[in-house]
């Protein structure tokens, strides 16, 4: 059988969507395990919780795809403020009744807190939201998702002329939400008083107290940034997936998860490229595999990430970006 | 016991006493059942340059680690500046303060085995020793503000003024890990004096430096409490390096002070020799003479060449 490119390119695209937001939750996992060295294990239950407010926001305001398209950008706007805020103060809230009491303890300590945290937040998804998949509030009008800019874009018209690869609509809002919101962390973290404090605190925890940094302050600003990342990777999975469950934040953590260990745990360029090559090992395997390989589904995905996740660990524990971190004494 | 001062350099000898900049009283420190520091006051004069020494283990840097923060005295109380900086509940009210605060009250410290951040630039190392000076919160820095603007705009002017202070003007942007180790030295004082302290600790400053770097360096703690109208407080377990530039010196052994006084009165003091060499009290007291004259022709190439 002769490769198919055109599918090809279609799972590389539905992957570099999805990768991207796993890259937004990837980020949170980075940014706390820099700067306490936890692996917070509830990162991806506040994304979950995230695409429930979301969800919940869009219903309130009883907006549908039927109304103008400028009032369902509004919303979808003021649907992903509000996931950001929520998800954010979620998370900078367990941060403050979970883990900061277990600064100085032993890191087995705040791990199991997190899987407790993680434990409790799936109960209240279910509380909330039942425990079967829920599909999203039908913001998005149904031409929206059809809508494919290969066909319909002036100069793209002409190139993809005959070709049945698409790109709609929600792929590029994927997009549009995901690259600012990275930029915009990234000239954070190295641009501005609190960013740098928070790559010195990273560094060595005492020696930046004793250059006059609130270390509590600086962590719970990684809290709050890592929780309003997957806050809006929430509203977007929520719209491009059209569809949440309770323990959708399972997979996607433990994904993310992965992408960070996959980039280098603790670097931001290495959390945001690892999560864009899980995206697409995810895609792939859901998809396009299945085309060569008898049999080969979407059941085999969780194998190929956690035996990526295994070889990773085992072979480069440091990741692709890593360096050496640096020694304390 | 200790040999008494008599007279302390930087302190009129008549009139009003001056407050002290920093003083300790009593301070102790356990460890389990390791007494690190006992019982310890000493008295560190205002606009002084002061040493404590003492040999390896002595408790010297538990001391500087309580001043700094770090670690709460078991027992004792710290003052800064006629402020109590901490205190145990055997001298009153317990209190202590938080590393970033007492860094925010006028105290700044090095590191004995250097602590810069090494993935930064020298430039970055010097604005984060800034942070406690500067106001923009995260809204601020988010939105852009004028004020916000003019004082990323002035740190970074008053970080390269710094960074040229201490002779790094043209390695602002270079690495902190890549830079040799004299000029790690120079960075984390630069990174220090950043966030304008009245009281700058030094913890082995010189370590693993040539007689002529060390007098180089000694110079330049002089000149530095001159243009900055500091008080500089340095460890040292090498005697010989403190003696040529301090007002006072306070030595301990096994956590307690043996002595204090100028460095002559110290220099002279059996229980200091004994402390450091042994018995064999004369020779060592030779050999101390001599070193230190090597040390001042040391200073003395320096300054002619």
């Amino acid at each position: 059988m002769d490769f198919n490119w055109t599918l090809f390119f279609q799972f590389l695209v539905i992957g570099l969507a999805t990768g991207s937001l796993v890259a937004l939750v990837a980020l949170g996992y980075t940014l706390v395990y820099g700067i306490i060295e936890l692996i917070n294990f509830a990162h991806g239950e506040v994304f979950m919780m995230g695409a429930f407010f979301a969800a919940t926001v869009i219903t309130l305001t009883g907006v549908t795809g039927d109304d103008s398209a400028g009032l369902i950008v509004a919303i979808m706007l003021l649907a992903l403020a509000g996931a950001m805020i929520f998800s954010a103060l979620l998370n900078r809230g367990i941060d403050w009744v979970a883990y900061k009491r277990l600064r100085n303890a032993p890191r087995l300590a705040p791990l199991i807190a997190a899987i407790g945290v993680s434990f409790i937040l799936q109960n209240l998804g279910i509380y909330w939201k039942g425990s079967n998949p829920f599909t999203a509030p039908s913001l998005i009008p149904f031409d929206w998702r059809t809508y494919n800019v290969l066909q319909e874009w002036p100069i793209l018209r002409d190139w993809f002329e005959g070709s049945t690869l698409r790109i709609t609509l929600m792929d590029l809002f994927v997009i549009a939400v995901t690259l600012p919101l990275l930029v915009g962390l990234s000239w954070f973290v190295y641009r501005t008083r609190l960013g740098t404090a928070m790559r010195a605190t990273a560094q060595d925890r005492e020696a930046a107290a004793l250059m006059g940094i609130d270390i509590n302050r600086t962590i719970g600003i990684a809290f709050w940034l890592g929780g309003s990342l997957a806050g809006a990777a929430g509203l977007v999975a929520l719209l491009y997936n059209n569809s949440a469950r309770f323990n959708m934040g399972f997979q996607y953590g433990l994904y993310a998860f992965t992408a960070a260990v996959l980039g280098g745990i603790g670097n931001l360029a290495g959390a945001v490229v690892g999560g864009v090559l899980i995206g697409v090992i995810w895609a792939m395997s859901d998809g396009f595999l299945g085309l060569y390989i008898e049999g080969w589904g979407s059941q085999w995905t969780n194998t190929v990430i956690f035996s990526i996740l295994v070889l990773v660990l085992v072979f480069r524990p440091s990741g692709i970006f890593g360096s050496p971190t640096t020694e304390k004494v | 016991m200790a040999a008494q001062v008599t007279s302390v350099p930087g302190q009129p000898t008549t009139g009003a006493r001056v407050e002290p900049i920093l003083e300790t009283r009593s301070v102790s420190r356990r460890f389990g059942g390791l007494v690190a520091v006992d019982q310890v006051s000493i008295v560190i004069p205002r606009g002084s340059i002061s040493s404590v020494i003492g040999p390896n283990g002595a408790g010297k840097t538990t001391l500087f680690n309580m001043i700094a923060g770090i670690y709460r005295p078991s027992a004792g109380e710290i003052r800064f500046d006629g402020d109590v900086l901490s205190r145990a509940s055997d001298m009153g009210r317990a209190r202590y303060r938080r590393p970033d605060q007492i860094m925010e009250a006028g105290i700044a410290r090095t590191f004995q085995n250097i602590r810069l951040f090494a993935n930064m630039t020298a430039l970055e190392n010097v604005q984060v020793g800034m942070h406690s000076r500067m106001k923009a919160g995260a809204v601020g820095a988010m939105l852009r503000t004028a004020a916000v603007r003019r004082e990323e705009a002035d740190s970074r002017i008053r970080a390269i003024e710094l960074l040229d202070y201490v002779g790094l003007g043209r390695h602002a942007e270079s690495t902190a890990k890549n830079m040799s180790y004299g000029d790690q030295r120079r960075l984390e004082i630069a990174r220090a004096l950043a966030s304008e302290p009245r009281l700058l600790l030094l913890d082995e400053p010189t370590a693993g430096m040539n007689p002529q770097e060390t007098a180089g360096m000694t110079r330049f703690f002089d000149q530095m409490r001159q243009d900055l109208n500091l008080t500089v407080l340095l460890i040292e377990h090498d005697m010989k390096v403190v003696m040529g530039i301090s007002d006072h010196v306070s030595v301990l052994d096994h956590g307690q002070k043996i002595a204090e006084g100028t460095p002559d009165e110290v220099r002279a003091n059996e229980q200091v020799i004994e402390a450091y060499l042994g018995k064999d009290a004369e020779q060592t007291a030779a050999a101390l003479a001599s070193r230190q004259q090597q040390v001042d022709d040391g200073a003395t190439e320096v300054t002619n060449s």
